[in-house]
Order: structure tokens, then C-alpha cells, then sequence
């Protein structure tokens, strides 16, 4: 229905109205008159009855002037100002409201105006701030990434589900393989899709562990392998104002060649030190053969010599080797603090999870401290513990620790089959299967890493077997059992 | 008196001339071995009183002979004395784990190895 029909009805109704009222009073006051008056006032009808129909032709537009003027003054202009204050706060916020209508509404549309300069003053202000605060931002994350930019390492800052928020133009080369140059100008995503999952969670989980027990610095580290690299992260935690881990900070650095290095420095001693003692024991024998037995015949006795001159071409020949191959210093498999017991415990976790096993502990009595890279170590063990699971058909196996001088003894215990020492040898050179399904470091490496051996026997009087990995304590521990 | 029998396993020919020589002159029966194979061999034949027992030995190592003789009880009375150039104390450990009576690190004194030999075969 459109605004003039309206009007017309509206129009037509009150004019009705009107009709009816004086119709109504006309009735009213032709029955309060007896037949003297009514005739009188028949009479004065007769004599008015001009004047009368003009009055009622003139009825409808005196009553239409006057509903045109109301509609403009309030029904009207209360709409153009709800459209105005809408245009306000939706369009343009310069706009104001043109005074219009009755009195009242012109004093209703001054106020919404004052109103509407205050907020945009406001606006105007939480802008400039926004801009400066902006600015100032933009500013310390300049000043940030120049000073990232000039770290030896590469650093990744990340909030607590793992999404990458900062990092260095180092951190892309480490992480994406490229120069920097042409690496991507962004690290974006998840840090999980950069460095594997059970790794962060290791070290964040150790980070916790830290955090409870107090500790001054609460960081963790590992070695995560980037294709052909070595990476050595170190984790710090970000806390928020509750002291709760609101993110971390990954500072990352390359090993590759460093492990390298000391990699071929360790064999290296190894070889001169065991050969030289070798061929020392040799001459020593020989010597000390020759001065405790004066009457050896002339044949033994040249045998003798030639032994001690073969020995020392020998320790010659070793020297200069070694001499040839020294090496720049190397750094050593980062490994780090930590208690047997967060050991035993990771290790519990991470078997169960992915064996689907309980693995019972009996503890040492005191608490015992090692130099482990722990995460390489639950995934070794956990590794082995899957063989010994699949090759004995067993489902419960015993771990026990216990210290031994100055290493600590861990025993997988189970009833069954002893381990063969043949098969133990192979197990040695076959790579671990990492979470991510790829192939990780071969048992024998962990255990070089970790300067531990490992050896299995097993016990007739009890049927109980059991394989030994015996690590080197990071304090000193318990004297060695008698 | 029935003099006793001395095994030396040990892959190296010039420490084995001087350990060989020493022995008998010390007046002990000396039985030699180049592997560890051929020492199990040579204990199933002649079961010795001591087993002189490098670590490195091809075929099968010092600590796989040891392990093997402590399993057998019939071997339960021979004496070991593990003589290595592997002197790391993870090792020692090991060897001594496994059932070695003694375990001497390479260059030794020939007397103090007499003198070990001696008192392991009074005990």
C-alpha cells in the first residue's frame, strides 16, 4: 500500500469520525427538545442549510491540511531520522541529521548530531593511537628481525599449538634447505609440518617436567635430522603471565659437519688408542720376556727383536695416519642432563603408546642422573623392545634399573627364550624405526653416542632372561656392587 | 704335580710368541687359539684352567667366548682373565658382567699378569 493511499484512508477515517461526532451530538441534542424547540430548530436548519452543506463539503480538506501537517511534522521526520542516524553509524559517519519536523524532533535530531560529532572525535583518536601503536609494532618487528637476522643461529618463535609467529632468514635455510637469498620470504603453517611432532612434544614434555621440578633455565634439546643435515635445536619456553607455556622459541644450528668431524675424531682415538695399546703390550711383553729369561737361546731371543721391530714399524705407521687424518675440533653428539627415572618414564609412555604394552619398573633406590639424547634413546629402546616383543611372543617385560659404579644398569627382564648374542649382533647394525616411519640412527650408533654397551645372558635357576645396556652416569653414583 | 693348562685367545701372532714363551717357562701348559671359534673348539676338546681371552677376535669376540662358557656347567671351574686393548670402563664392565674373572687392559706388566694368572689359578 503505497504513502497516498494510506493518506486517503487516513483522511477518509478521520473525517468519518468528525461526521459521526456532530451526527452523534445532533441526535443527542434532537431528543433533549420537545415539539416547540425541535420546530424552532427545524426552522433555523431550514434558513442555515447553505451553510451548512458548505461547511461539510469544506470538512474533508480543512481535515486533510491538517493530517498533511502532522505527517510531516512527526511520523515523517521520526523516519528520516532513523534512516540518517543509520546512514551515521553505517555509511558516513560525517553525515548529520538535517533538522525537520515538529520542535521536539529538531531538538532529537540537534542531539543526535552532538552525539554523532563525540564519536567520531573518538573514532578519530583510537584511530591515530591504532596507526601509532601500529607503527611502533611494525618498528620492534624491524628491529627484531635485523637483530635475528644477525644471530649465528636460526630462530623460530611459535605460540602454544605450534604455529610459527617469527623466524629468521637463517631458520628458512635450515628448515627449507634453500639460500637465503631465494628462500620463501615466509615460514608459514604449523612448525609440526617443519620438524617432527614427537620430537617437540618430547622436549616440550621435559620443559614441563623442568618447570615442576624448579628448574633455573627450563630448556630442552635434540638432534633432528633435516635430509642429508643435522640440526641441533634448543628449546626455550615462552610463559605467560600466569606461568603457564603460552609458546616456545626453537634456536636451531647446524652439526652436520661438526658430528662429522668428531665422528671420524672418536674412531680415530679409538684406533690409536687401542691399537698403540696393542702394539705397546706387544714390545712391553717382549721386552720384559727377554730381560726375565738372560738364557734364551739365540733363535727365541731374534724372534723376540723382530717381534719389538714389527711393533714399533707398526705404532710408526699408526702415528703418522692419525697425524694425516687430524681433524679440526668436532663437537660431540649433543646430549643432555637428565634423571633416570624422567628416562624410564618417557620410555613407559611412548611403549605403551606404540606397543601396546605395559612396561613395569623397579627403580634404583636413589636417584640417578645421565647424559642422554633422550628422545633417540626412547625411540632405540622402544625399537628393541618391539623386537624382543615380536621375537619371544611375550607381553610383559620388567625393566629394571640399578646403578653400577659409574654407569647405570638398565635390565629388560622377561620370561622365555634367552637373546642370542648372534642375534643381538644383528639387531646392532639394523637401522630404528622413528614415529615418523622413516629410517632413525641403527642401535649400535645410539649406544656408540652414548659410550654404552649392552650384552644378554640368561638365568637357568629362575627361566628369567635378560639384555643389559649399561650407560654412562652423569655424576658420580652409587660405589660398584661388590 | 700335573702342571696347569693355559688358553690364550688372541688373533695377535707377536703378543702370542711372548705370552706363549712366558707361560711355559712359568711352567704352565699352553694351548693357543686364533679366534673365538677356535677356542670353544679347543675348550670342548681340552677344557683348560684359565682362558687367557682377548676381545677382539674374529668369528666370534672375547665377550660371546666368555658368555658361552659361563653357560656351560661343565666349564663352571675355568678361570678367565679378559687381556684387551679395549680400555674404556664401559667395557671392563661388560666383561666383568658377563662372568670374567679379571680383566686386564693392554700394555701390561708381564709380571703383574704372571702374578694375576697365579693367584686366579690358587683361588
Amino acid at each position: 500500500m503505497n504513502a497516498k493511499v494510506r493518506f486517503a484512508l487516513a483522511l477518509a477515517l478521520l473525517t468519518l469520525c468528525v461526521v459521526g461526532l456532530f451526527g452523534l451530538a445532533g441526535l443527542a441534542l434532537w431528543t433533549g427538545l420537545d415539539a416547540a424547540r425541535r420546530s424552532v430548530f427545524t426552522g433555523l436548519l431550514h434558513e442555515s442549510l447553505g451553510l451548512l452543506v458548505s461547511l461539510a463539503l469544506l470538512l474533508p480538506f480543512v481535515l486533510g491540511a491538517l493530517l498533511r501537517w502532522w505527517v510531516k511534522a512527526w511520523p515523517q521526520a521520526l523516519v528520516r531520522i532513523a534512516e540518517e542516524v543509520t546512514l551515521i553509524h553505517s555509511l558516513n559517519p560525517e553525515h548529520r541529521v538535517t533538522p525537520s519536523g515538529a520542535a521536539a524532533l529538531r531538538q532529537l535530531g540537534a542531539a543526535i548530531n552532538a552525539f554523532a560529532e563525540a564519536q567520531q572525535r573518538l573514532l578519530k583518536q583510537l584511530q591515530s593511537r591504532r596507526a601509532e601503536a601500529d607503527a611502533s609494532l611494525e618498528e620492534e618487528r624491524k628491529r627484531l628481525a635485523a637483530l635475528m637476522s644477525e644471530l649465528a643461529h636460526g630462530v623460530v618463535v611459535c605460540n602454544g599449538e605450534g604455529r610459527v609467529l617469527l623466524f629468521n632468514p637463517l631458520a628458512v635455510q635450515l628448515l627449507v634447505g634453500a639460500a637465503p637469498e631465494s628462500a620463501p620470504a615466509r615460514l608459514a603453517g604449523s612448525v609440526f609440518e617443519l620438524l617432527e611432532r614427537s620430537q617437540i612434544e618430547h622436549a616440550l614434555d621435559k620443559i614441563v617436567r623442568r618447570i615442576e621440578q624448579e628448574v633455573a633455565h627450563p630448556v630442552a634439546h635434540f638432534v633432528a635430522p633435516r635430509g642429508d643435515r643435522l640440526l641441533r635445536v634448543q628449546m626455550a619456553p615462552v610463559l605467560d603471565a600466569q606461568g603457564e607455556i603460552g609458546g616456545f622459541v626453537l634456536m636451531l644450528e647446524d652439526i652436520t659437519r661438526s658430528i662429522a668431524s668428531s665422528t671420524l675424531r672418536e674412531q680415530l682415538l679409538r684406533q690409536l688408542t687401542e691399537g698403540t695399546r696393542a702394539s705397546l703390550a706387544n714390545i712391553r711383553a717382549a721386552v720384559e720376556t727377554v730381560q726375565q729369561y738372560p738364557d734364551m737361546d739365540t733363535e727365541q731371543r731374534e724372534r723376540f727383536i723382530g717381534v719389538i721391530h714389527d711393533e714399533a714399524q707398526h705404532l710408526s705407521a699408526k702415528l703418522d695416519a692419525a697425524a694425516a687424518q687430524a681433524q679440526a675440533p668436532g663437537l660431540l653428539w649433543p646430549l643432555e642432563d637428565m634423571l633416570a627415572d624422567d628416562l624410564v618414564h618417557a620410555l613407559q609412555r611412548n611403549v605403551e603408546r606404540r606397543l601396546g604394552i605395559s612396561l613395569g619398573h623397579r627403580a634404583a633406590d636413589e636417584p640417578l642422573w645421565l647424559s642422554v639424547d633422550s628422545h633417540a634413546l626412547v625411540n632405540g629402546l622402544t625399537h628393541l623392545l618391539g623386537r624382543i616383543v615380536a621375537a619371544f611372543a611375550i607381553r610383559s617385560v620388567l625393566l629394571e634399573s640399578a646403578s653400577a659404579g659409574r654407569f647405570l644398569r638398565l635390565t629388560l627382564c622377561w620370561g622365555g627364550m634367552p637373546l642370542e648374542p648372534e642375534l643381538l649382533r644383528q639387531w646392532e647394525d639394523q637401522p630404528c624405526a622413528s614415529v615418523s616411519g622413516g629410517p632413525g640412527p641403527t642401535l649400535g650408533e645410539l649406544l656408540q653416542r652414548h659410550g654404552a654397551e649392552w650384552w644378554s645372558h640368561s638365568d637357568r635357576a629362575t627361566g628369567l632372561s635378560r639384555l643389559c645396556i649399561q650407560l654412562p652416569a652423569a655424576r658420580p653414583a652409587a660405589p660398584a656392587p661388590a | 704335580m700335573m702342571s696347569k693348562t693355559i688358553l690364550i685367545a688372541d688373533d695377535e701372532p707377536n703378543i702370542v710368541i711372548s705370552l706363549e714363551y712366558l707361560l711355559q717357562r712359568e711352567g704352565y701348559r699352553v694351548l693357543v687359539a686364533r679366534d673365538g671359534q677356535e677356542a670353544l673348539d679347543t675348550l670342548q676338546r681340552t677344557p683348560p684352567d684359565l682362558v687367557l681371552l682377548d676381545i677382539m677376535l674374529p668369528r666370534l669376540s672375547g665377550y660371546e667366548v666368555c658368555q658361552k662358557i659361563r653357560e656351560n656347567p661343565d666349564w663352571a671351574g675355568i678361570r678367565i682373565v679378559m687381556l684387551t686393548a679395549k680400555g674404556r670402563d664401559v667395557e671392563m664392565s661388560k666383561g666383568l658382567a658377563l662372568g670374567a674373572d679379571a680383566y686386564i687392559t693392554k700394555p701390561f706388566s708381564t709380571k703383574d699378569l704372571v702374578a694375576q694368572i697365579r693367584a686366579q689359578l690358587e683361588e
